[in-house]
């Protein structure tokens, strides 16, 4: 409302504004002045809130075990301690972690040993080349299906003395192959890839240069059956397989109809057998002394 | 027997304690991870080198030539030697092949007389065939007429934005065409197409196409091959002089024929 025009103004003035006739009409000069400036564009959503002080517990960053020390600072505060820091949790982590030091200082097991007695494993293990992703403090195993985290651990522990501090498991599916006879596809059977993190770092060997994929040696080979049982024209085509292996020279031809071909292979004959005919007459001559 | 709390026990394992090494004193402890050295590229290069690759295998590729030559249709396989000394010489004097011309070889005279093959395989030609190629005659036959008898670059270029299949395949033909007259030291602008032609590449596949009403059609599965043959300038220069010649032969051109009327003209009328 504008003080300027006093209280019954304001009346007069709502009443007229409020009440639009039958045949009113919104036009560009009756419209509120709005200036650009007094308008706030994309209003700030914080700062409105209360800001509160951080919590005592957001001050212990650097520990391992925190809520001993979380727990000290609210007893000292004199503040009820938060129930998340009321339990022992940390006192029976702090123990297991030290029991474990302790473990693989004095060369034990770092964890409860299996019951199951196993004398002659027949548990296919292999080592896997590591992928790009994997550091050399890890190491990728294919395991049987029937494999879980503990006993692999306790089979590397028992066979080659090795700590897996921590696995993780990768269950994965096969290639989809397909038959020869029928249009479907076939799953294989899954395998278990299990990777565990060790104490001391390994790297595998350099391939050798020479060494090639099966897969290349395989397309190689199709390679040359498939110009092998090639129809029409395919026969002269020509392949990069086993490194240009059977590629030979193509050399410009020319044309010569068959009819031709016959009638002058004809002529030559008779010309080679001029030629070696007279040839033979001149050794003979030279052999008597002509 | 082990007591029970050293069961998992393992003195060789490599922890803290058994620092030393996996197996005592036999094996040599080392750091892989200080060790490694990723292989310098000039020791792999040396390796590389010392194994030979089929194609600097002299051998190999001097045995893969012989095989080919003797495969190559070439003119020397057709044509005496006297012939096509006569004919290089013929070609010497007049920039072109002259039929009937007389040269002189050895300070004697020779007329030299060949026949159209004769001089068609004597000329520098090259003779290509493509490989097998997943269409039909008619469809090849619409490319064909469109470029036959072009120069073969013009016609790369015309093939080049054609959007057929079959001008995709005569296209990479021509191109192979021009790598060839490279190789003979022909001059590749004025190579031209001479002939051009589709032919059935054979073993053409059947397939059932089902229909209603229980009846079947059956979808053929065509294969064709083009062949082509391109010639050079020196051909061209040989084709417009006996077409000179020849027209130079023929008789003026007359409305009416110089020759007595076949019917009896007699100075009266008969009736």
């Amino acid at each position: 409302m504008n003080p300027s025009q006093g209280l019954l103004g304001s009346i007069w003035h709502h009443s007229i504004q409020s009440i639009r006739g039958l045949r009113y009409k919104a036009s560009a000069r009756k419209y509120p002045t709005v200036f650009v400036d007094d308008v706030v564009l994309d209003k700030p959503r914080y700062g409105f809130r209360k800001e509160r002080q951080p919590l005592l517990s957001q001050s212990v960053t650097d520990s391992v075990f925190p809520a001993e020390e979380i727990r000290k600072l609210y007893i000292e505060q004199d503040k009820p301690v938060p129930i998340k820091f009321r339990s022992r949790s940390d006192k029976i982590a702090r123990r297991n972690l030290e029991k474990y030091a302790d473990e693989i200082a004095s060369g034990e097991a770092h964890f409860k040993l299996g019951q199951k007695q196993v004398y002659l494993p027949k548990a296919r293990i292999a080592l896997l080349r590591s992928n790009a992703k994997h550091t050399p403090y890890q190491a990728k195993f294919l395991v049987p299906r029937n494999f879980n985290k503990l006993d692999l651990r306790d089979y590397l522990w028992h066979v080659y003395g090795l700590r897996a501090l921590n696995i993780t498991v990768q269950l994965l599916h096969a290639k989809f192959e397909r038959s020869m006879t029928d249009m479907g596809r076939y799953r294989g059977p899954q395998y278990k890839k299990m990777t565990i993190d060790m104490e001391e770092p390994f790297v595998w060997p350099q391939l050798p240069a020479e060494a090639k994929s099966f897969s290349e040696t395989i397309e190689n080979q199709t390679d040359i059956i498939e110009i092998k049982n090639s129809l029409g024209s395919d026969k002269d085509k020509q392949t990069n397989a086993f490194d240009g292996l059977y590629k030979k020279p193509v050399l410009p031809n020319k044309f010569i109809t068959k009819s031709f071909k016959q009638e002058a292979e004809k002529k030559m004959n008779k010309y080679n057998e001029t030629v070696t005919l007279k040839s033979n007459k001149d050794l003979v001559n030279q052999f008597l002394g002509y | 027997m082990l007591p029970i709390n050293r069961i998992g026990l393992r003195s060789f394992h490599n922890s803290v304690i058994c620092r030393n090494s996996l197996f005592g004193e036999f094996t040599k402890r080392t750091d892989p991870v200080a060790d490694f050295k990723p292989k310098e590229v000039t020791e792999v290069d040396s390796e590389s080198d010392k194994k030979v690759r089929p194609k600097d295998d002299q051998d190999l590729q001097a045995f893969y030539r012989k095989e080919m030559e003797q495969k190559q249709i070439s003119d020397a396989k057709f044509i005496t030697p006297l012939k096509r000394e006569l004919f290089q010489l013929n070609v010497d004097k007049n920039g072109f092949f002259k039929n009937h011309d007389i040269v002189t070889k050895d300070s004697k005279p020779y007329k030299i007389s060949l026949t159209e093959k004769e001089i068609d395989i004597l000329e520098p030609t090259i003779f290509l065939k493509s490989l097998r190629l997943k269409g039909s005659m008619k469809k090849a036959t619409i490319v064909n007429r469109f470029v036959r008898g072009l120069n073969v670059k013009n016609a790369i270029n015309q093939l080049h934005f054609n959007p057929k299949k079959m001008s995709t395949e005569l296209e990479k033909l021509l191109k192979q065409g021009l790598e060839q007259s490279r190789e003979l030291n022909m001059n590749e602008d004025k190579l031209y197409i001479q002939s051009l032609w589709v032919g059935s590449d054979g073993d053409w596949q059947k397939r059932l196409d089902p229909k209603g009403r229980g009846r079947m059609g059956m979808i053929r599965h065509r294969y064709v091959h083009l062949k082509c043959i391109l010639k050079g300038d020196l051909t061209k220069k040989r084709l417009a002089y006996e077409r000179q010649l020849k027209d130079s032969f023929k008789k003026p051109k007359m409305g009416l024929n110089n020759q007595p009327l076949n019917f009896s003209n007699v100075p009266f009328y008969k009736w």
